[in-house]
């Protein structure tokens, strides 16, 4: 019989078996009556000579095979029922387990996104970023153009290297309507360090990354679908984006994103010797050749970073060069903390199965006499694992079920309220390896549970259960002491999550009273997508501004605003901010503004609740 | 019920090769259905064997299940309904094989238990 016929046929079957045993005993009773017995005598003696009847039609069933399914449908209908019937017990145990699961359920699909899965380039463990280390221990992620340009130019260990730099938001027309766009600055061999190649076209060239040369650009499939209907032909043709005009050279295929900086736009990176590609603020990374290691490869730039410093280009207190996994470096300083938090859910998730563990101990407690009956009358104690098992397992299955609803709901709180800094695109949900996970979880859980039961009741005298009867004592040193094992461990899981959540809390606090030297409070920000352009004049900005302020100014509710290039507190590299014309305000390096964040000083006043400039 | 389970399962082990062998000659003679069975058995033995209905029905299925048999349901002669069991292609020649490996048991006890050559059957 094929599973098939097992599952639809089933119950044909049965009655079929039914039958045919009862047609044997009428056969039976009617021969005897034909020899003279009465019809009761003669269906008394035919069932007596057949024998156990519920048997033979059991061990007839058995014949069919799928005899295990039959058993364990039959545990989980038997679990079912016990659930039902304890709904207190239930509810309890699903909602604990619910609690631990859906937090581990969340805390993995973070740890799954941006620890475990891989970039989605081919072979992302070759590629590396480049990154300036500094002697006293510092870390650059930026470099300058010319520092690029000779690593790009001496360094044999990359199949290829790329520099790479955020772009203005540019303006694009479509349909009548302004669109803004991300722009992504990249030089040549950006794509082959991604291992990517446009679907359409080709990417930027070296020729093109020369300073004044024609503008190109390579488009994102999205915005290629977006704003160009998809049209192949684009390729070639020049498109107005901003206030300047680029050539379309190419279209990237729909699955690529540029995790570090999701962009709809990529222009080439223009190297220019100017005061601005001097800056430390190019991002480099390269593809290692298939052959070559991470620890080659790093022996390599070394030697050229040497060669770059006899050269005279290299500032003195400028250690090295280092190459980071980039998926290491995108997950960055998430990782310990990830990791960490993931120790406290899976503890959690332990003291949450402590709980469910007595609470089934004491139901097992409650069951002695049901079991002590069934082990009397010769159930096996295989059998009554069985039984355990199937209805953790239940518990476990709806338990893991309610924590994947409520790791979902939590997820999306997690996001949006998570402080730190995720790499934009990384897919972070529940898809296949978190259901995977979750359910490996509950399946670890009940495996726990039912062994635990089990273990408790296996060592039940049927004899001494029964003789006791409801009255509980006896032979409970055994159960007392696990249980008790039970409270220790929790109690010591739960105050070492305690003590961790305590100095986590401690250290938020802290932070909360750090003196910023100004009231963040009612301060709010925003970007204005203003293209800096070769047409438009430091006067026409410095105006658009100051328009953009009295505007704002004018709205109700406002009482300052100012301009400033870098927020305090944000960008990479925590830039000192000076109030303009203060007569401490010193520029530090070239002397240019726009390397230190100078703020436009609002109307003059000072307001009470305004951003006050820190005194440096 | 646990022990009692087995006492059947171990008789059906003691019959097994033996019993499918009796039921597949039974039906050599034409489909029938499980009580007849068990009394040609009963009648053709001189009513030494008497096959336990714990042992029968498991056999059936199990023939049945094996593709030596195949079953339908059909009126008796005083009108019963009642599973009529048939001899498939293959029940045949597993009959044969059975009947041969047998006849070699047999021989083979006969031979140990009575040295003298003589006609021996059970």
């Amino acid at each position: 019989m094929s599973l098939w016929d097992w599952v639809f046929h089933r119950r044909q079957r049965e009655e079929e078996r039914d039958e045919e045993v009862q047609t044997h005993l009428r056969m039976a009773a009617q021969e005897r009556m034909e020899q003279g017995e009465t019809a009761e005598q003669a269906r008394a003696s035919a069932l007596r000579e057949f024998g156990n009847v519920t048997l033979v039609k059991e061990v007839t069933r058995d014949m069919w095979g799928f005899r295990w399914i039959e058993i364990l449908l039959q545990d989980l209908r038997y679990g079912a029922r016990m659930l039902a019937k304890n709904p207190g017990f239930t509810a309890v145990a699903i909602l604990t387990l619910a609690l631990g699961i859906g937090a581990n359920t969340a805390i993995f699909s973070v740890v799954n996104g941006v620890l475990l899965r891989p970039l989605p380039y081919p072979r992302p463990d070759k590629i590396v970023c480049v990154n300036l280390v500094w002697k006293g221990g510092g870390v650059n992620d930026t470099l300058t153009v010319p520092e690029y340009e000779f690593y790009r130019d001496h360094a044999s260990a990359f199949e290829a290297i790329a520099g790479f730099r955020g772009g203005p938001d540019l303006s694009i027309k479509r349909g009548g309507a302004l669109e803004w766009i991300h722009s992504l600055r990249v030089s040549d061999g950006f794509f082959r360090v991604l291992g990517t190649a446009p679907a359409l076209g080709r990417g930027i060239l070296r020729e093109e990354t020369v300073p004044g040369s024609a503008q190109s650009v390579v488009l994102s499939d999205s915005l290629w679908r977006k704003a160009f209907g998809a049209d192949p032909a684009v390729v070639g043709q020049q498109v107005e984006m901003g206030d300047a005009s680029y050539t379309v050279v190419g279209v990237m295929p729909p699955y690529f994103t540029f995790v570090e900086q999701p962009a709809d736009a990529f222009v080439p990176l223009q190297l220019g010797r100017s005061i601005v590609d001097t800056g430390m603020n190019t991002r480099v990374i390269a593809r290692l050749k298939p052959e070559t290691s991470l620890a080659q490869a790093q022996a390599n730039i070394s030697v050229v970073f040497e060669q770059l410093r006899r050269v005279g280009s290299v500032q003195s207190g400028q250690q090295g060069l280092q190459l980071v996994s980039y998926q290491k470096w995108l997950a960055g300083d998430l990782r310990p903390s990830l990791l960490m938090l993931f120790g406290a859910v899976a503890l959690l998730l332990l003291i949450a199965c402590a709980n469910v563990a007595s609470l089934m101990m004491a139901r097992a407690n409650a069951r002695r006499r049901e079991i002590s009956i069934r082990l009397a009358l010769g159930a096996e104690p295989s059998r009554l694992l069985q039984q355990f098992l199937a209805e953790s397992l239940l518990i476990a299955l709806l338990g893991g079920s309610a924590g994947l609803l409520a790791a979902a709901w939590v997820l999306r709180a997690l996001l949006s309220s998570i402080p730190w800094d995720i790499p934009a695109t990384t897919h972070i949900g529940l898809d296949g390896s978190v259901l995977a996970f979750t359910l490996l979880v509950a399946l670890g859980t009940s495996l726990a549970f039912g062994f635990t039961s089990y273990w408790q009741t296996s060592r039940l005298d049927p004899n001494a259960a029964l003789k006791e009867g409801s009255t509980q004592g006896g032979r409970s040193t055994t159960r007392s002491r696990t249980r008790s094992a039970l409270v220790i461990g929790e109690v010591a899981l739960s105050l070492m999550l305690l003590v961790g959540a305590g100095l986590l809390i401690e250290g938020l606090y802290l932070l909360h009273q750090e003196r910023l030297g100004f009231d963040p409070q009612h301060v709010y920000t925003m970007t204005t997508p203003f293209a800096p352009a070769a047409r438009v004049t430091a006067g026409q900005v410095w105006n658009f501004e100051q328009q953009t302020l009295e505007r704002f100014r004018a709205v109700p509710g406002v009482t300052s605003a100012a301009v400033v290039t870098l927020p305090p507190l944000m960008g990479p590299n925590n830039i000192p901010t000076q109030q303009e014309g203060h007569p401490r305000a010193q520029h530090r390096r070239h002397g240019v503004p726009g390397d230190q964040s100078p703020v436009f000083p609002d109307d003059a006043h000072s307001h009470p609740a305004g951003p006050r400039i820190p005194r440096d | 019920m646990k022990p009692n389970r087995e006492r059947y399962q171990n008789r059906i082990e003691l019959l097994q090769g033996t019993l499918d062998m009796l039921i597949l000659q039974t039906l050599q003679w034409g489909p029938q259905h499980g009580y007849a069975i068990s009394l040609s058995i009963r009648g053709r033995s001189g009513e030494v064997l008497q096959v336990e209905t714990g042992s029968l029905y498991p056999a059936l299925h199990r023939l049945e299940k094996q593709g030596w048999v195949t079953s339908q349901w059909k009126q008796t002669e005083s009108n019963q309904h009642a599973k009529f069991y048939r001899l498939t292609p293959t029940g045949k020649r597993q009959l044969v094989t059975e009947q041969a490996r047998w006849t070699r048991i047999v021989n083979a006890i006969a031979g140990i238990m009575d040295p003298a050559p003589e006609k021996g059957e059970a």
